[in-house]
């Protein structure tokens, strides 16, 4: 063979193929785009028996080749050979859901039809078997005339006997070339008719079953109980974002201020330490500190997908959508923004409706990310009393629960308004399986987790890491003259751009250091903190007793309470994210909407920040 | 539709039925192609598990073989079970 080959992993949505895929490559997977368009490619390296290795790509999930969504335009074309930026797989792995035979086989049997070298995967037949079903996998594969190996991906049986079918079907030396795509003008009704035909020839034997999943759904989706339970987990998410967090967090802090102690011990006074403990190490270790925060965010978010309960959610939250003129397909987009709007808004390709998607995707920056979490802990830390208010429920996890709920609450209004204006029309669609339910795999959560730290992470090595030296520059000078008793930071460049911007914010609350942080957090909302903490170090200068005070002791110390507050409010809005602004231009395929989105969500943060500082003001807090 | 059809949405819950016919002009053409792609055609076997909501017009949720299929309650009424024997194409293979 003179070519890496390739085997693509291809089915309906819920058939487990992301459990396969995880279990088949273990670590050895990347994650990243296709070219031209925001359809994620995952692609793993495998080894088979013979010594060999070879890659496999994991496309999204479909019903049919007949598209509906990018992301199952990618399906199409990859499967076919047509997809730029993926060459043709020499193997297609069909996974279907066991449990679930003759809807899978629908589209197993479109696949067989290409001619393309197959196997398929009979996956969850743990669950198959927890249902009540006997199913005869030799069987199914003379029916369908290709390998049929049954697996249980999340327990990684039957991987064995997987690989050995797949290098069984490999073709010897040559690399497959591109077929034509077929428009669908098949038989539709006689190719579900020949499914269910086979499906309930495979079935040997279906005896009454526990049915977990029914028992859970009577429960999770009761009318009343399930939205209590949707919100008690959302509560239960961001109390232990707070509090499980404490100690990882003191580690890191401790473990930056022992590399700072280390680079000022090592190396001697000058410009390269200042930038490397003023600039790098209080910028870049003011941001990374937040990691264990992000990824217990994360955490749960993987979990509940994991589970099968992202689905449910969506299925609850559907009446409250279709009120704002949205789908309960949005959930799940604007459920992942609450981690990063980039992903999130790459979730609305799922929304079949364009003016459903449209509207979604101008919503997300409204949803509170994790980059947030940096600005909203560092204040709330500062300004609210870590007090218990009521059956061990802290006032600081309340406040940021509170400014999550503000998020979704302006995120609905925000949406009615857009559907009765600018995105008028079209809508009222919400169509989805709900999978069954299944315990999660500990090592898939993780391999999630770390996809997810590697990106904080690089972005905290790139994108922060350039801006805080940047900004410690323009921070640093010039130098105001020895004996003119003028702070360094109100002297330099950067103080004096801020000045600028100063008069417009100041009438809600903001003063020169805050104008100051907005500036290098328009590339990301986290940038404010380690703008304010390099800007504070540089600040304190050879003022030992300045220097040891935390962060937010100092803006303790120099910001009232209102400011603070009109602070957070502002951060609740304000489009500050480059690679949201970016994300959106290429979903919506020009830059009308970003401008739109970043217009309105300005004008939004500068109102409510008012009202907020006004108000504070008046009460007299 | 006739004034005796029983439509999806006022199927007692849990009650077993097949569908009898669907009325594919009362929803878009992709929403259609994706019902049939979930596996909601004439003689599927189907059952009502849970309504959201308070007032019950919320989303449906339905056993489609052995699948679970969410759809709002407008796409439910425009399907037509049937509860007599259990004589449909996929009801009847098991």
């Amino acid at each position: 063979m003179d070519h890496t080959a390739l085997i693509a992993l291809v089915g309906n949505p819920n058939a487990g193929k992301s459990a396969l895929f995880n279990a088949l490559t273990g670590a050895r997977q990347k994650v990243g785009n296709y070219p031209g368009v925001t359809v994620e490619r995952k692609i793993g390296q495998m080894d088979l028996d013979d010594g060999r290795t070879i890659d496999v790509v994991d496309l999204p999930g479909t019903y049919s080749l007949d598209p509906k969504s990018p992301d199952e335009v990618v399906t199409r074309n990859a499967v076919f050979g047509h997809q730029s930026g993926e060459r043709a797989p020499d193997v297609l792995v069909i996974v279907v859901d066991a449990a679930n035979l003759d809807n899978h086989l629908r589209f197993a049997l479109e696949l067989i039809a290409l001619g393309r070298p197959c196997v398929v995967a009979l996956n969850m037949v743990d669950l198959a078997t927890r249902d009540g079903l006997e199913l005869d996998a030799k069987r199914l594969a003379e029916d369908l005339g290709v390998s049929v190996i049954p697996t249980v991906a999340v327990r990684r049986r039957g991987l064995d006997h997987l690989r050995a079918a797949i290098t069984a079907a490999l073709p010897e030396h040559t690399a497959p070339a591109p077929v034509h795509i077929e428009h669908a003008d098949r038989d539709e009704a006689a190719l579900r008719r020949e499914a269910r035909r086979i499906a309930a020839r495979a079935i040997v034997s279906e005896t009454p079953s526990r049915r977990l999943t029914a028992r859970i759904d009577r429960v999770v989706l009761h009318p009343v109980i399930g939205p209590l339970i949707l919100l008690a987990l959302l509560f239960v998410i961001f109390q232990a974002v707070f509090s499980w967090s404490e100690a990882p967090i003191a580690m890191i802090e401790e473990a930056f201020a022992a590399l700072e102690g280390l680079i000022e011990e090592t190396l001697p006074a000058g410009f390269l330490t200042d930038m490397l403990t003023q600039g790098v190490i209080a910028g870049v270790g003011s941001v990374v500190v937040f990691l264990p925060q992000i990824l217990i965010l994360f955490f749960f978010i993987l979990m509940l997908e994991a589970t099968g309960y992202m689905t449910r959610a969506a299925f609850l939250m559907d009446g409250l959508m279709a009120r704002a003129g949205l789908s309960g397909r949005a959930f799940i987009p604007l459920l992942s923004s609450f981690a990063c709007a980039v992903p999130g808004i790459m979730a609305t390709r799922t929304i079949p409706d364009p003016k459903d998607r449209l509207t979604t995707i101008l919503i997300a920056p409204l949803m509170t990310c994790s980059a947030r979490l940096p600005v909203y802990t560092l204040i709330i830390g500062a300004f609210i009393p870590n007090r218990d208010v009521w059956g061990g429920i802290g006032l600081q996890g309340l406040v940021l629960f509170a400014l999550y709920v503000a998020g979704i609450v302006s995120a609905i209004i925000v949406a009615v308004l857009l559907r009765l204006g600018v995105v008028k029309g079209g809508g009222g669609s919400f169509l989805m399986e709900l999978p069954k339910y299944q315990m999660p795999l500990l090592r898939d959560v993780l391999i999630g987790l770390w996809q997810r730290a590697l990106i904080f992470l690089k972005r905290a090595g790139t994108i922060i890491f350039y801006t805080t030296i940047l900004l410690w520059v323009l921070l640093s000078f010039p130098k105001p003259p020895a004996d003119s008793g003028l702070r360094a930071v109100d002297y330099s460049a950067a103080g004096r751009i801020a000045s600028v911007l100063e008069p417009v914010l100041r009438p809600i609350g903001f003063n020169h250091e805050i104008s100051l942080a907005l500036i290098p957090a328009m590339a990301a909302r986290e940038v404010a903190v380690s703008a304010l903490a390099t800007a504070n170090a540089i600040d304190a200068g050879d003022d030992e007793e300045a220097t040891a005070q935390s962060l937010a002791d100092r803006l303790r110390g120099r910001w009232s309470l209102p400011t603070a507050l009109a602070f957070l409010t502002w951060f609740v809005f304000a489009p500050q994210c480059i690679s949201t602004i970016a994300i959106t231009r290429r979903e919506t395929n020009g830059w009308r909407w970003p401008l739109f989105m970043v217009g309105y969500l300005f004008v939004l943060a500068y109102i409510a920040s008012g009202i907020v500082f006004w108000t504070a003001t008046a009460l007299g807090l | 539709m006739k004034a005796d059809d029983l439509r999806l949405d006022h199927l007692a819950p849990n009650r077993p039925a097949y569908v009898d016919r669907i009325d594919w002009a009362a929803m878009t053409e992709a929403d259609g192609a994706r019902l049939r792609e979930l596996g909601l055609d004439e003689g599927a076997s189907i059952e009502l598990l849970h309504r959201a909501g308070w007032t019950g017009r919320g989303a449906h949720a339905c056993r489609v073989g052995r699948m679970i299929v969410a759809m709002r309650a407008a796409h439910a009424a425009a399907i037509t079970v049937r509860t007599d024997g259990a004589s449909g194409e996929a009801a009847g293979r098991t």
